[in-house]
């Protein structure tokens, strides 16, 4: 290595020509162990100090367990889950297209950048909940109220950080497109889309809680339906067991589409020294 | 050389960048074949004067003539060779060098890429991408994809500045060896290394500024195929250093009375 290595950890995993794992020193039997133990810590600790109290302040893992087949049992649940995945799905696929296709936009053409800068600015900044009044009066109690809330949760993350990405590109490399005569479909293609996917993904992470937060929030204001709904009529008459088990559902949600975006940033960002 | 008619004529050239003044009534030739450095301090416009010959921005005045055609933007006949390698990271190393072929939409390039590969010695790292190159093997891609177009006129742009001085060495040498073999090409080098231009050139121009003025032009006479040692041990190497020397150091007194 005669150059300084400009990227953290590229060490053990230059020389060898295929891109190594993730960080080096755990193998992946460590890190699964790891990763239950904390679980089961949690849930035992849970159990115990649980169902030495009130059931009505915290519950039991064993008794949310319980909840969840009775709520399955009864439909509530997978009803609520429909519900609210329609939302999360429709929303969120609304939300990041138009945030790519603004954010491409935007990074690319300045006058776009500009006309938006201000409004975008002002929304970015308002707390997103502040609007759920205002739309609930536009779109009523119905799923598209809580469609447009989870879009505006999405929308933002997503298109500012594309557009970073786009404006991020490399001048040097800008440059070498030229001085290769490359016309701007090619540049897109060469360049400015494989230098905006790492913010892309960046966006999406951000996207993917702020939409959890957004269809929850969401029903807890709007719509009588779905997993917010849920979680506020259970809690409201003292089911802590089942008020947990909307919460767990989104909760492992969570971090499911995390891990596939991961999963995901590490095919298509094979390039990258980070792993 | 020879008494050819040039290929590259820059005619009274100057560039502004952002309304600063970066060359002003630059003149310079460069025959077929022939092996050009420019020298001079940071800040006095050789890059600018190499980003205009490639096409890459527009003169405030005068002309770039490319076989007595005058320059619009870039073209396939001209390749650059970047400072900072100017490589894509998302790239294997073949597909960077394939690069401008294919932006040219030519076909029908793999055997010659093949051979730039096993001519840059890249032929165990072609499938790796750039981060898990040293700054040499970089600077070997970004040299095999610029020659993969087979330009008239190559331009380097301080090329070896970014890389440790064994790899330099070796860099120079297949450079000088790669234009040897190809004998219609042309070459122009930007560097501030003094002996490296000596070791290159046919002919060395220095360039003092802002606002960038040619101040010197001198001839290297040394016999090719030259090495650092034989070049160092030829009679005019001495006072072609000290020249060279007091020209640059002439242009770094500018500056700072300017400043």
């Amino acid at each position: 290595m005669t150059a300084p290595v400009t990227e953290p950890a590229s060490g053990t995993s230059g020389r060898t020509g295929k891109p190594g794992r993730r960080s080096g020193s755990l193998s992946p039997a460590v890190k699964w162990s790891l990763r239950l133990t904390s679980l089961i810590a949690i849930a035992v600790a849970w159990e115990l100090y649980g169902s030495a109290i009130n059931p009505v302040l915290l519950s039991s893992p064993t008794a949310i367990i319980g909840a969840t087949f009775e709520m399955i049992a009864d439909g509530t649940l997978t009803k609520a889950m429909g519900e609210s995945f329609v939302v999360l799905g429709v929303g969120s696929l609304i939300g990041v297209i138009a945030g790519l296709v603004i954010g491409l936009a935007a990074g690319r053409n300045q006058v776009i950048a500009t006309l938006i800068e201000l409004p975008l600015n002002a929304l970015y900044a308002t707390p997103t909940v502040a609007l759920i009044p205002v739309i609930v009066v536009w779109f009523g109690f119905g799923p598209t109220a809580k469609t447009v809330v989870v879009i505006l949760f999405v929308l933002f993350p997503v298109l500012i950080n594309t557009m970073r990405g786009v404006q991020e590109v490399d001048r040097e490399l800008v440059e070498v497109a030229r001085s290769f005569c490359s016309g701007e479909r090619r540049m897109w293609f060469d360049l400015i889309l494989p230098s905006a996917l790492p913010y892309v993904v960046t966006g999406l992470r951000l996207a993917i809680g702020r939409a959890l937060i957004g269809v929850i929030v969401a029903e807890f204001f709007t719509a009588f339906s779905g997993l917010g709904y849920l979680i506020v009529t259970n809690a409201n008459s003292f089911q802590t067991d089942r008020t947990f088990v909307p919460i767990l559902v989104i909760a492992a949600l969570g971090v499911l589409l995390t891990a596939l975006l991961e999963l995901v940033e590490r095919r298509v960002v094979r390039w990258s020294a980070r792993d | 050389m020879n008494g050819t008619k040039p290929k590259v004529v820059v005619d009274n050239l100057s560039v502004s960048l952002g309304g600063n003044h970066i060359l002003d009534g630059i003149d310079l030739s460069v025959d077929e074949h022939e092996f050009i450095c420019i020298i001079g301090t940071s800040g006095g416009g050789k890059t600018t004067l190499l980003r205009t010959v490639a096409g890459l921005l527009e003169p405030a005045g005068g002309s770039v003539q490319l076989d007595g055609a005058q320059i619009h933007g870039p073209t396939p006949r001209i390749s650059m060779v970047f400072q900072h390698f100017g490589l894509f990271p998302w790239k294997t190393v073949r597909s960077n060098v394939e690069y401008g072929l294919r932006v040219q939409g030519r076909t029908g390039y793999e055997k010659r890429v093949d051979e730039l590969i096993e001519i840059m010695n890249l032929g165990h790292a072609q499938h790796r991408y750039p981060h898990q190159l040293s700054g040499g093997m970089k600077q070997r891609v970004g040299i095999a994809r610029a020659l993969s177009m087979e330009p008239e006129l190559l331009l380097l742009d301080e090329p070896f500045s970014a890389v440790d001085a064994i790899t330099r060495e070796v860099l120079q040498n297949e450079v000088l060896q790669l234009w040897e073999r190809n004998q219609g090409m042309s070459a122009m080098l930007i560097t501030h290394d003094v002996d490296e231009a000596i070791l290159m050139a046919d002919r060395i121009v220095v360039i003092a500024g802002p606002p960038g003025r040619i101040t010197l032009e001198v001839p290297v006479d040394i016999p090719r195929p030259r090495s650092a040692r034989s070049v160092r041990s030829h009679e005019s190497y001495a006072d072609l250093r000290e020249k060279l020397w007091d020209a640059l150091q002439a242009g770094t007194d500018r500056v700072l009375e300017s400043a």
